[in-house]
Protein backbone atom coordinates (compact mmCIF):
# COMPACT_ATOMS: atom_id res chain seq x y z
CA UNK A 1 0.00 0.00 0.00
CA UNK A 2 2.03 2.23 1.11
CA UNK A 3 4.57 1.31 -2.00
CA UNK A 4 1.78 1.77 -4.36
CA UNK A 5 1.50 5.66 -3.01
CA UNK A 6 5.10 5.88 -3.62
CA UNK A 7 4.99 4.47 -6.76
CA UNK A 8 1.90 6.96 -7.91
CA UNK A 9 4.10 10.05 -6.11
CA UNK A 10 6.89 9.09 -8.34
CA UNK A 11 4.86 8.79 -11.59
CA UNK A 12 2.87 12.07 -10.95
CA UNK A 13 6.88 13.71 -10.36
CA UNK A 14 8.15 12.46 -13.75
CA UNK A 15 4.63 13.27 -15.13
CA UNK A 16 5.42 16.82 -14.15
CA UNK A 17 8.78 17.45 -14.83
CA UNK A 18 8.34 16.22 -18.51
CA UNK A 19 5.78 18.69 -19.07
CA UNK A 20 7.10 21.48 -16.97
CA UNK A 21 10.98 21.29 -17.05
CA UNK A 22 12.47 24.64 -17.33
CA UNK A 23 15.43 26.15 -18.23
CA UNK A 24 16.72 28.14 -14.94
CA UNK A 25 20.60 28.53 -15.78
CA UNK A 26 23.51 27.32 -16.52
CA UNK A 27 27.29 27.64 -15.35
CA UNK A 28 30.26 26.47 -17.23
CA UNK A 29 33.45 25.62 -16.19
CA UNK A 30 36.56 24.61 -18.66
CA UNK A 31 38.73 22.27 -16.32
CA UNK A 32 42.63 22.54 -17.40
CA UNK A 33 43.90 18.54 -17.20
CA UNK A 34 47.26 19.47 -15.59
CA UNK A 35 49.70 17.96 -13.28
CA UNK A 36 48.05 19.72 -10.59
CA UNK A 37 45.47 17.24 -10.37
CA UNK A 38 46.19 13.58 -9.13
CA UNK A 39 42.83 10.90 -10.47
CA UNK A 40 44.79 8.89 -12.83
CA UNK A 41 42.08 6.21 -13.57
CA UNK A 42 43.51 2.99 -13.19
CA UNK A 43 41.30 0.82 -14.89
CA UNK A 44 42.24 3.12 -18.11
CA UNK A 45 45.55 2.35 -17.41
CA UNK A 46 45.85 -1.07 -17.16
CA UNK A 47 43.67 -1.87 -20.11
CA UNK A 48 46.19 0.24 -22.12
CA UNK A 49 49.44 -1.19 -20.49
CA UNK A 50 49.59 -4.30 -22.85
CA UNK A 51 49.32 -1.99 -25.81
CA UNK A 52 51.75 0.36 -24.63
CA UNK A 53 54.22 -2.28 -23.50
CA UNK A 54 54.31 -3.83 -26.95
CA UNK A 55 54.28 -0.81 -28.71
CA UNK A 56 57.36 0.38 -26.75
CA UNK A 57 59.03 -2.90 -27.80
CA UNK A 58 58.02 -2.12 -31.49
CA UNK A 59 58.94 1.88 -31.16
CA UNK A 60 62.63 0.52 -29.63
CA UNK A 61 63.19 -1.78 -32.73
CA UNK A 62 66.97 -0.70 -34.24
CA UNK A 63 66.54 0.00 -38.08
CA UNK A 64 70.25 1.08 -39.20
CA UNK A 65 73.43 3.07 -37.68
CA UNK A 66 73.65 6.55 -38.59
CA UNK A 67 77.49 8.30 -38.38
CA UNK A 68 75.84 11.45 -38.09
CA UNK A 69 73.10 13.30 -36.59
CA UNK A 70 70.25 14.13 -39.51
CA UNK A 71 68.66 17.63 -39.00
CA UNK A 72 66.80 19.93 -41.39
CA UNK A 73 67.88 23.51 -42.65
CA UNK A 74 67.75 25.43 -45.59
CA UNK A 75 68.45 26.03 -48.39
CA UNK A 76 69.37 21.89 -48.16
CA UNK A 77 70.56 19.66 -45.52
CA UNK A 78 71.22 16.45 -45.15
CA UNK A 79 68.10 15.22 -43.56
CA UNK A 80 65.71 17.22 -46.68
CA UNK A 81 67.86 15.70 -48.99
CA UNK A 82 68.53 12.04 -47.48
CA UNK A 83 64.25 12.24 -47.13
CA UNK A 84 63.73 13.11 -50.62
CA UNK A 85 66.51 10.81 -52.23
CA UNK A 86 64.39 7.76 -50.12
CA UNK A 87 61.05 9.50 -51.70
CA UNK A 88 62.63 9.75 -55.13
CA UNK A 89 63.85 6.11 -55.00
CA UNK A 90 60.83 4.90 -53.97
CA UNK A 91 58.74 6.51 -56.50
CA UNK A 92 60.90 5.68 -59.77
CA UNK A 93 61.02 1.65 -57.59
CA UNK A 94 56.68 1.98 -57.61
CA UNK A 95 56.72 2.75 -61.28
CA UNK A 96 59.04 -0.22 -62.38
CA UNK A 97 57.45 -2.80 -60.30
CA UNK A 98 54.04 -1.46 -61.62
CA UNK A 99 55.22 -1.16 -64.97
CA UNK A 100 53.72 2.28 -65.55
CA UNK A 101 56.43 3.30 -67.91
CA UNK A 102 57.26 6.83 -65.96
CA UNK A 103 60.44 7.50 -64.24
CA UNK A 104 59.66 9.89 -62.17
CA UNK A 105 62.02 13.12 -62.22
CA UNK A 106 62.13 14.63 -59.01
CA UNK A 107 61.07 14.50 -55.35
CA UNK A 108 59.50 17.18 -53.30
CA UNK A 109 59.42 16.65 -49.39
CA UNK A 110 57.76 19.63 -47.59
CA UNK A 111 60.03 20.92 -45.10
CA UNK A 112 57.71 21.14 -42.44
CA UNK A 113 56.43 17.41 -42.80
CA UNK A 114 60.03 16.54 -41.14
CA UNK A 115 59.11 17.01 -37.25
CA UNK A 116 62.41 16.42 -35.51
CA UNK A 117 65.87 15.76 -36.17
CA UNK A 118 66.94 11.94 -36.25
CA UNK A 119 69.73 11.10 -34.26
CA UNK A 120 73.28 9.93 -34.22
CA UNK A 121 74.09 6.67 -33.71
CA UNK A 122 70.96 3.89 -33.70
CA UNK A 123 67.51 4.74 -35.52
CA UNK A 124 64.49 2.95 -34.19
CA UNK A 125 60.98 3.25 -35.62
CA UNK A 126 60.20 5.29 -32.70
CA UNK A 127 62.32 7.78 -34.32
CA UNK A 128 60.94 7.71 -37.53
CA UNK A 129 57.68 7.88 -36.14
CA UNK A 130 58.39 11.10 -34.54
CA UNK A 131 60.13 12.44 -37.56
CA UNK A 132 56.89 11.42 -40.12
CA UNK A 133 53.76 11.09 -36.90
CA UNK A 134 50.66 11.56 -39.67
CA UNK A 135 49.32 9.29 -42.42
CA UNK A 136 50.37 11.01 -45.38
CA UNK A 137 50.99 8.79 -48.29
CA UNK A 138 53.41 8.82 -51.72
CA UNK A 139 51.69 10.39 -54.43
CA UNK A 140 53.11 10.66 -58.53
CA UNK A 141 52.01 13.98 -60.23
CA UNK A 142 52.11 15.12 -64.07
CA UNK A 143 52.72 18.57 -64.18
CA UNK A 144 53.47 21.00 -67.05
CA UNK A 145 56.13 22.77 -68.07
CA UNK A 146 54.72 25.96 -66.64
CA UNK A 147 53.17 24.21 -63.29
CA UNK A 148 56.56 22.77 -62.26
CA UNK A 149 58.51 26.09 -63.13
CA UNK A 150 55.46 28.18 -60.15
CA UNK A 151 56.46 25.15 -58.04
CA UNK A 152 59.91 25.80 -58.05
CA UNK A 153 59.86 29.28 -57.64
CA UNK A 154 57.88 28.67 -54.33
CA UNK A 155 60.54 26.67 -53.25
CA UNK A 156 62.60 29.33 -54.50
CA UNK A 157 60.51 32.15 -52.55
CA UNK A 158 61.12 29.59 -49.50
CA UNK A 159 64.98 29.50 -49.75
CA UNK A 160 64.69 25.96 -49.89
CA UNK A 161 62.97 22.69 -49.18
CA UNK A 162 63.55 18.96 -49.26
CA UNK A 163 64.31 18.00 -52.28
CA UNK A 164 65.79 15.28 -55.02
CA UNK A 165 66.68 14.79 -58.57
CA UNK A 166 66.87 18.92 -59.35
CA UNK A 167 69.59 21.31 -58.93
CA UNK A 168 68.49 25.14 -57.70
CA UNK A 169 70.46 28.18 -57.59
CA UNK A 170 68.11 30.83 -55.34
CA UNK A 171 68.71 34.72 -56.52
CA UNK A 172 66.77 37.07 -54.39
CA UNK A 173 64.34 34.69 -53.32
CA UNK A 174 63.36 33.19 -57.44
CA UNK A 175 65.07 30.66 -59.33
CA UNK A 176 67.79 31.33 -60.96
CA UNK A 177 69.97 28.62 -62.29
CA UNK A 178 67.16 25.32 -62.52
CA UNK A 179 68.58 21.72 -63.40
CA UNK A 180 65.74 19.00 -63.39
CA UNK A 181 66.90 15.22 -63.84
CA UNK A 182 70.39 16.53 -64.86
CA UNK A 183 69.29 19.09 -67.97
CA UNK A 184 68.19 22.11 -67.88
CA UNK A 185 64.45 23.65 -67.24
CA UNK A 186 62.30 22.81 -70.67
CA UNK A 187 59.17 24.93 -70.12
CA UNK A 188 57.69 23.16 -73.01
CA UNK A 189 57.94 19.51 -71.20
CA UNK A 190 55.86 17.75 -69.05
CA UNK A 191 57.72 16.76 -65.35
CA UNK A 192 56.89 13.63 -63.09
CA UNK A 193 56.82 14.61 -59.55
CA UNK A 194 56.74 11.96 -55.97
CA UNK A 195 55.59 14.04 -53.04
CA UNK A 196 52.95 12.92 -50.25
CA UNK A 197 48.97 13.33 -50.31
CA UNK A 198 48.96 16.50 -48.44
CA UNK A 199 51.25 18.80 -50.93
CA UNK A 200 49.46 16.63 -53.90
CA UNK A 201 46.50 18.42 -52.50
CA UNK A 202 47.82 21.52 -52.53
CA UNK A 203 48.77 21.55 -48.87
CA UNK A 204 51.61 24.03 -47.66
CA UNK A 205 50.57 26.56 -50.15
CA UNK A 206 51.61 24.49 -52.97
CA UNK A 207 47.72 25.29 -54.82
CA UNK A 208 49.66 25.40 -58.37
CA UNK A 209 50.20 21.52 -57.42
CA UNK A 210 45.85 21.16 -57.91
CA UNK A 211 46.83 21.98 -61.62
CA UNK A 212 48.27 18.92 -62.33
CA UNK A 213 47.99 16.95 -65.48
CA UNK A 214 47.80 13.80 -64.14
CA UNK A 215 47.90 11.67 -60.29
CA UNK A 216 48.61 8.50 -59.59
CA UNK A 217 47.50 7.67 -55.35
CA UNK A 218 50.17 4.89 -54.64
CA UNK A 219 48.59 4.30 -50.79
CA UNK A 220 51.90 4.31 -49.50
CA UNK A 221 52.89 5.54 -46.54
CA UNK A 222 55.42 7.95 -46.47
CA UNK A 223 57.02 6.79 -42.68
CA UNK A 224 56.61 2.97 -44.27
CA UNK A 225 59.09 3.57 -47.13
CA UNK A 226 61.32 5.66 -45.11
CA UNK A 227 61.85 2.71 -42.85
CA UNK A 228 62.30 -0.11 -45.65
CA UNK A 229 64.76 2.15 -46.77
CA UNK A 230 66.77 2.18 -43.15
CA UNK A 231 66.38 -1.43 -43.11
CA UNK A 232 67.38 -1.97 -46.58
CA UNK A 233 70.24 0.03 -46.03
CA UNK A 234 71.34 -1.87 -42.76
CA UNK A 235 70.35 -5.26 -44.75
CA UNK A 236 73.63 -3.88 -47.06
CA UNK A 237 75.82 -3.36 -44.35
CA UNK A 238 75.82 -0.02 -44.60
CA UNK A 239 75.52 3.14 -42.06
CA UNK A 240 74.28 6.33 -42.37
CA UNK A 241 76.21 8.88 -44.33
CA UNK A 242 74.61 11.44 -46.58
CA UNK A 243 77.08 14.31 -48.00
CA UNK A 244 75.56 17.77 -49.02
CA UNK A 245 75.70 18.21 -52.80
CA UNK A 246 74.47 21.60 -53.07
CA UNK A 247 71.66 21.00 -54.72
CA UNK A 248 69.78 24.00 -53.63
CA UNK A 249 72.17 26.91 -53.18
CA UNK A 250 71.92 30.80 -53.25
CA UNK A 251 73.52 32.53 -55.95
CA UNK B 1 13.72 10.34 -5.82
CA UNK B 2 12.86 12.49 -3.03
CA UNK B 3 16.00 12.08 -1.28
CA UNK B 4 17.66 12.64 -4.72
CA UNK B 5 16.40 15.57 -4.55
CA UNK B 6 16.88 16.93 -1.03
CA UNK B 7 21.15 16.15 -2.00
CA UNK B 8 20.86 17.46 -4.70
CA UNK B 9 19.59 20.98 -4.03
CA UNK B 10 22.93 21.42 -1.60
CA UNK B 11 24.95 20.89 -4.74
CA UNK B 12 23.01 23.03 -6.89
CA UNK B 13 23.87 26.26 -4.65
CA UNK B 14 27.33 25.10 -4.67
CA UNK B 15 27.08 24.77 -8.34
CA UNK B 16 25.12 28.49 -8.53
CA UNK B 17 27.97 30.09 -6.75
CA UNK B 18 31.39 28.11 -8.86
CA UNK B 19 29.58 29.06 -12.00
CA UNK B 20 29.83 33.15 -11.54
CA UNK B 21 33.32 32.15 -13.14
CA UNK B 22 31.81 31.36 -16.14
CA UNK B 23 29.05 33.38 -17.08
CA UNK B 24 28.72 35.93 -14.71
CA UNK B 25 27.31 36.18 -11.51
CA UNK B 26 24.19 34.92 -10.55
CA UNK B 27 21.33 36.47 -8.87
CA UNK B 28 18.62 33.97 -8.06
CA UNK B 29 16.32 35.35 -5.56
CA UNK B 30 16.84 32.69 -2.68
CA UNK B 31 13.22 31.58 -2.27
CA UNK B 32 13.94 29.82 -5.70
CA UNK B 33 16.79 28.40 -4.20
CA UNK B 34 14.77 27.20 -1.38
CA UNK B 35 12.66 25.05 -3.53
CA UNK B 36 13.15 21.66 -3.34
CA UNK B 37 12.40 21.45 -7.62
CA UNK B 38 15.55 22.12 -9.12
CA UNK B 39 17.54 19.30 -11.17
CA UNK B 40 20.81 19.51 -13.02
CA UNK B 41 22.64 17.96 -15.95
CA UNK B 42 25.93 18.49 -16.69
CA UNK B 43 27.66 18.07 -19.78
CA UNK B 44 30.69 17.07 -20.38
CA UNK B 45 32.83 17.39 -23.40
CA UNK B 46 35.86 16.76 -24.88
CA UNK B 47 37.55 17.66 -28.81
CA UNK B 48 40.47 16.53 -30.63
CA UNK B 49 41.87 13.97 -28.52
CA UNK B 50 44.42 12.88 -31.24
CA UNK B 51 45.27 9.39 -29.54
CA UNK B 52 46.20 10.97 -26.50
CA UNK B 53 45.74 9.04 -23.78
CA UNK B 54 49.19 9.58 -21.75
CA UNK B 55 49.76 12.82 -20.29
CA UNK B 56 52.56 14.92 -22.37
CA UNK B 57 55.51 14.34 -20.62
CA UNK B 58 56.72 16.86 -18.03
CA UNK B 59 59.78 18.15 -19.59
CA UNK B 60 57.72 19.04 -22.89
CA UNK B 61 58.55 22.81 -24.07
CA UNK B 62 54.77 23.18 -24.27
CA UNK B 63 52.92 21.49 -23.05
CA UNK B 64 54.20 20.12 -19.88
CA UNK B 65 52.48 17.69 -18.32
CA UNK B 66 49.53 18.46 -19.59
CA UNK B 67 46.21 16.44 -20.85
CA UNK B 68 45.77 12.65 -21.58
CA UNK B 69 42.75 10.81 -21.15
CA UNK B 70 44.29 8.33 -18.09
CA UNK B 71 44.09 11.50 -15.87
CA UNK B 72 40.50 13.10 -17.51
CA UNK B 73 39.08 9.82 -16.87
CA UNK B 74 39.98 10.26 -13.11
CA UNK B 75 38.31 14.00 -13.20
CA UNK B 76 35.62 12.65 -15.00
CA UNK B 77 35.02 10.07 -12.66
CA UNK B 78 35.38 12.54 -9.68
CA UNK B 79 32.38 15.06 -11.12
CA UNK B 80 30.56 11.70 -11.90
CA UNK B 81 30.88 10.89 -7.77
CA UNK B 82 29.09 14.25 -6.92
CA UNK B 83 26.42 15.05 -9.52
CA UNK B 84 24.14 12.31 -10.59
CA UNK B 85 23.25 13.13 -14.07
CA UNK B 86 26.04 13.11 -16.51
CA UNK B 87 26.75 13.05 -20.07
CA UNK B 88 30.14 12.66 -21.67
CA UNK B 89 30.53 13.88 -25.26
CA UNK B 90 33.34 14.43 -27.77
CA UNK B 91 33.54 16.31 -30.92
CA UNK B 92 35.77 14.35 -33.39
CA UNK B 93 39.32 13.68 -33.88
CA UNK B 94 39.71 11.14 -31.76
CA UNK B 95 42.18 9.26 -34.09
CA UNK B 96 45.89 10.26 -34.84
CA UNK B 97 48.47 11.76 -33.25
CA UNK B 98 50.34 9.68 -31.33
CA UNK B 99 51.75 5.45 -32.00
CA UNK B 100 48.62 4.33 -30.52
CA UNK B 101 46.81 5.34 -33.33
CA UNK B 102 49.45 4.39 -35.70
CA UNK B 103 50.04 0.91 -34.31
CA UNK B 104 46.09 0.00 -33.30
CA UNK B 105 44.08 1.76 -35.85
CA UNK B 106 41.39 3.48 -33.47
CA UNK B 107 41.18 0.64 -31.97
CA UNK B 108 42.73 1.26 -28.74
CA UNK B 109 41.19 5.08 -28.62
CA UNK B 110 38.00 3.36 -28.73
CA UNK B 111 38.22 1.23 -26.04
CA UNK B 112 39.62 3.68 -23.44
CA UNK B 113 36.56 5.97 -24.54
CA UNK B 114 34.12 3.28 -23.79
CA UNK B 115 35.51 1.94 -20.86
CA UNK B 116 35.52 5.94 -19.95
CA UNK B 117 31.74 5.98 -20.17
CA UNK B 118 31.14 8.59 -23.45
CA UNK B 119 27.70 8.65 -24.66
CA UNK B 120 28.33 10.07 -28.09
CA UNK B 121 30.67 11.36 -30.22
CA UNK B 122 31.03 12.59 -33.81
CA UNK B 123 33.20 12.02 -37.14
CA UNK B 124 36.20 14.44 -37.23
CA UNK B 125 38.28 14.54 -39.79
CA UNK B 126 40.84 12.62 -38.90
CA UNK B 127 38.33 9.90 -38.31
CA UNK B 128 39.08 9.11 -41.98
CA UNK B 129 42.87 8.62 -42.10
CA UNK B 130 42.89 5.56 -42.93
CA UNK B 131 39.76 5.27 -45.01
CA UNK B 132 36.17 4.68 -44.79
CA UNK B 133 38.00 0.74 -44.05
CA UNK B 134 40.01 1.98 -41.58
CA UNK B 135 36.59 3.33 -39.68
CA UNK B 136 35.29 -0.12 -40.36
CA UNK B 137 37.45 -2.01 -38.92
CA UNK B 138 37.77 -0.73 -36.05
CA UNK B 139 34.23 1.15 -35.12
CA UNK B 140 32.76 -2.14 -32.96
CA UNK B 141 35.60 -1.30 -30.25
CA UNK B 142 33.22 1.89 -29.48
CA UNK B 143 30.16 0.80 -27.19
CA UNK B 144 28.78 4.65 -27.83
CA UNK B 145 27.66 5.89 -30.77
CA UNK B 146 29.19 8.33 -32.94
CA UNK B 147 26.32 11.08 -34.17
CA UNK B 148 27.06 12.16 -37.31
CA UNK B 149 23.96 14.20 -39.25
CA UNK B 150 25.30 16.20 -42.33
CA UNK B 151 27.58 13.10 -44.11
CA UNK B 152 25.42 10.97 -45.97
CA UNK B 153 27.09 6.84 -46.44
CA UNK B 154 24.52 5.78 -48.41
CA UNK B 155 26.79 5.13 -51.39
CA UNK B 156 29.49 3.51 -48.99
CA UNK B 157 30.56 0.70 -47.17
CA UNK B 158 29.45 2.95 -44.19
CA UNK B 159 25.63 3.02 -44.79
CA UNK B 160 23.69 2.93 -41.83
CA UNK B 161 26.94 2.85 -39.36
CA UNK B 162 26.43 6.20 -37.41
CA UNK B 163 22.97 7.27 -35.97
CA UNK B 164 21.77 10.98 -37.48
CA UNK B 165 21.03 12.00 -33.68
CA UNK B 166 20.18 10.60 -30.06
CA UNK B 167 18.22 11.14 -27.07
CA UNK B 168 18.89 10.66 -23.28
CA UNK B 169 16.91 11.27 -20.57
CA UNK B 170 18.45 11.80 -17.36
CA UNK B 171 16.36 12.71 -14.34
CA UNK B 172 13.34 13.56 -16.50
CA UNK B 173 15.30 15.96 -18.40
CA UNK B 174 15.32 15.24 -22.62
CA UNK B 175 18.24 15.50 -24.43
CA UNK B 176 18.45 15.35 -28.25
CA UNK B 177 21.87 15.49 -29.79
CA UNK B 178 23.01 16.02 -33.50
CA UNK B 179 26.63 15.81 -34.74
CA UNK B 180 27.96 17.78 -37.70
CA UNK B 181 31.01 17.31 -39.69
CA UNK B 182 33.55 19.37 -41.50
CA UNK B 183 33.71 19.77 -45.22
CA UNK B 184 35.91 16.75 -46.18
CA UNK B 185 36.75 18.01 -49.87
CA UNK B 186 40.40 19.80 -49.25
CA UNK B 187 40.76 18.10 -45.85
CA UNK B 188 41.00 14.35 -46.43
CA UNK B 189 41.81 12.68 -49.23
CA UNK B 190 39.16 11.39 -51.64
CA UNK B 191 39.91 8.24 -51.81
CA UNK B 192 39.81 7.89 -47.93
CA UNK B 193 36.20 9.41 -48.14
CA UNK B 194 35.12 7.49 -51.45
CA UNK B 195 31.26 8.43 -52.02
CA UNK B 196 30.56 9.92 -48.89
CA UNK B 197 28.13 12.98 -49.62
CA UNK B 198 28.76 16.21 -47.47
CA UNK B 199 25.33 18.24 -46.38
CA UNK B 200 25.49 21.56 -45.94
CA UNK B 201 26.02 21.99 -42.41
CA UNK B 202 23.42 24.60 -41.47
CA UNK B 203 20.25 23.36 -43.47
CA UNK B 204 21.05 19.50 -41.65
CA UNK B 205 21.10 21.51 -38.32
CA UNK B 206 17.74 23.53 -38.72
CA UNK B 207 15.99 20.51 -39.59
CA UNK B 208 17.56 18.07 -36.84
CA UNK B 209 16.97 21.01 -33.70
CA UNK B 210 13.74 21.32 -34.95
CA UNK B 211 12.94 17.79 -35.18
CA UNK B 212 14.35 17.10 -31.64
CA UNK B 213 13.02 20.06 -30.05
CA UNK B 214 9.26 20.18 -31.91
CA UNK B 215 8.76 16.74 -32.55
CA UNK B 216 10.79 14.79 -29.96
CA UNK B 217 9.85 17.57 -27.14
CA UNK B 218 13.76 17.74 -25.95
CA UNK B 219 14.23 19.57 -23.23
CA UNK B 220 17.79 20.35 -24.68
CA UNK B 221 19.42 20.30 -27.57
CA UNK B 222 22.79 19.83 -28.55
CA UNK B 223 25.44 19.85 -31.53
CA UNK B 224 28.39 17.81 -31.50
CA UNK B 225 30.35 19.86 -34.33
CA UNK B 226 33.66 19.24 -35.58
CA UNK B 227 33.26 22.55 -37.89
CA UNK B 228 36.14 24.54 -35.79
CA UNK B 229 34.57 27.48 -34.03
CA UNK B 230 35.44 30.53 -36.21
CA UNK B 231 37.45 31.19 -39.14
CA UNK B 232 38.33 34.49 -41.25
CA UNK B 233 35.58 34.97 -44.11
CA UNK B 234 32.53 33.15 -44.97
CA UNK B 235 33.30 29.30 -43.70
CA UNK B 236 30.97 27.97 -41.90
CA UNK B 237 32.06 27.74 -38.34
CA UNK B 238 30.52 27.35 -34.89
CA UNK B 239 30.13 30.66 -34.34
CA UNK B 240 28.21 31.34 -37.99
CA UNK B 241 26.23 28.01 -37.75
CA UNK B 242 25.08 29.76 -33.83
CA UNK B 243 23.81 32.53 -35.17
CA UNK B 244 21.48 31.26 -37.57
CA UNK B 245 19.51 28.38 -35.31
CA UNK B 246 16.23 28.58 -33.32
CA UNK B 247 16.76 25.28 -30.87
CA UNK B 248 20.30 24.43 -30.35
CA UNK B 249 21.24 25.17 -26.76
CA UNK B 250 25.05 24.37 -26.89
CA UNK B 251 27.90 23.59 -29.90
CA UNK B 252 30.45 21.37 -28.52
CA UNK B 253 32.70 22.18 -31.23
CA UNK B 254 35.84 21.10 -32.54
CA UNK B 255 38.78 21.04 -35.41
CA UNK B 256 40.41 24.38 -34.17
CA UNK B 257 41.62 23.19 -31.21
CA UNK B 258 40.71 26.39 -29.35
CA UNK B 259 41.23 26.64 -25.32
CA UNK B 260 38.28 28.45 -24.19
CA UNK B 261 38.31 30.53 -21.07
CA UNK B 262 35.03 30.02 -20.50
CA UNK B 263 31.53 29.08 -23.70
CA UNK B 264 31.02 31.66 -25.56
CA UNK B 265 27.58 33.05 -25.40
CA UNK B 266 26.23 33.92 -28.45
CA UNK B 267 22.58 35.01 -30.05
CA UNK B 268 20.70 32.37 -31.84
CA UNK B 269 18.48 33.53 -35.25
CA UNK B 270 16.10 34.46 -32.48
CA UNK B 271 17.86 36.56 -30.32
CA UNK B 272 18.24 34.18 -27.71
CA UNK B 273 21.69 32.68 -25.73
CA UNK B 274 23.20 29.65 -27.18
CA UNK B 275 26.43 28.22 -25.94
CA UNK B 276 29.29 27.74 -28.12
CA UNK B 277 32.28 25.93 -26.67
CA UNK B 278 35.33 23.81 -27.51
CA UNK B 279 38.01 22.11 -25.26
CA UNK B 280 41.47 22.43 -26.59
CA UNK B 281 42.84 19.11 -27.92
CA UNK B 282 44.83 16.42 -26.46
CA UNK B 283 42.34 16.36 -23.19
CA UNK B 284 44.27 19.25 -22.16
CA UNK B 285 40.99 20.71 -21.05
CA UNK B 286 37.47 19.09 -19.93
CA UNK B 287 34.33 21.37 -21.10
CA UNK B 288 31.84 21.12 -18.45
CA UNK B 289 28.31 23.00 -18.72
CA UNK B 290 25.77 22.87 -16.16
CA UNK B 291 21.95 23.63 -17.14
CA UNK B 292 19.96 23.59 -14.14
CA UNK B 293 16.29 22.88 -14.61
CA UNK B 294 13.15 23.98 -12.60
CA UNK B 295 11.22 21.27 -12.56
CA UNK B 296 7.77 23.19 -10.59
CA UNK B 297 5.03 24.83 -12.50
CA UNK B 298 4.94 28.07 -12.82
CA UNK B 299 2.56 30.26 -12.51
CA UNK B 300 3.91 32.67 -15.54
CA UNK B 301 6.60 31.12 -17.24
CA UNK B 302 7.14 34.02 -19.69
CA UNK B 303 7.98 36.56 -16.97
CA UNK B 304 10.39 33.82 -15.46
CA UNK B 305 12.23 32.99 -18.10
CA UNK B 306 12.19 37.13 -19.16
CA UNK B 307 14.14 37.53 -15.94
CA UNK B 308 17.02 34.48 -16.64
CA UNK B 309 17.66 36.64 -20.39
CA UNK B 310 18.67 39.41 -18.00
CA UNK B 311 20.84 38.12 -15.97
CA UNK B 312 23.09 36.27 -18.29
Amino acid sequence: MRYTFILILLLIISFSCKTTLELRDISNENISNDSSLSWVDSSIVALVLPYREALEVDMKKVLVISNEELAKAKPESKLTNLMADYLLQSGVDYCRLARLNIVPDMAFMNYGGLRVALPRGEITVGNVFELMPFENEMVLLKLSGPVMQQFMQKVAARGGDGVAGIRLGIKDGHIGQLEIDGAPFDPKRDYWVVTNDYIAEGGDSMSMLLNHKESIATGIKLRDLIIERFKAEHDAGRRIKVVLDGRIYYE
Amino acid sequence: MGGFIMSSRRKFIRDLVGASAGLGMLSLPTDLLAQQDLVSLSILHTNDIHGHIDSFPEDHSIYEGRGGLARLSGLIQNIRQTEKNVLLFDAGDMFQGTPYFNYYKGELILKVMSEMGYDAGTLGNHEFDNGLEGIQKVIDFANFPLVCSNYNFSNTRLLDTFPDYTIYRKSGIKVGVYGLGVELEGLVSEQNYEETEYLDPVAVALEKESFLKNDKKCDLVICLSHLGLKFKGTTISDTLLAAQTHHTDLIIGGHTHSFLDAALELKNADGKRILVNQAGWGGMVLGRVDFIFDQHRKEEPQILSQNIAGHL
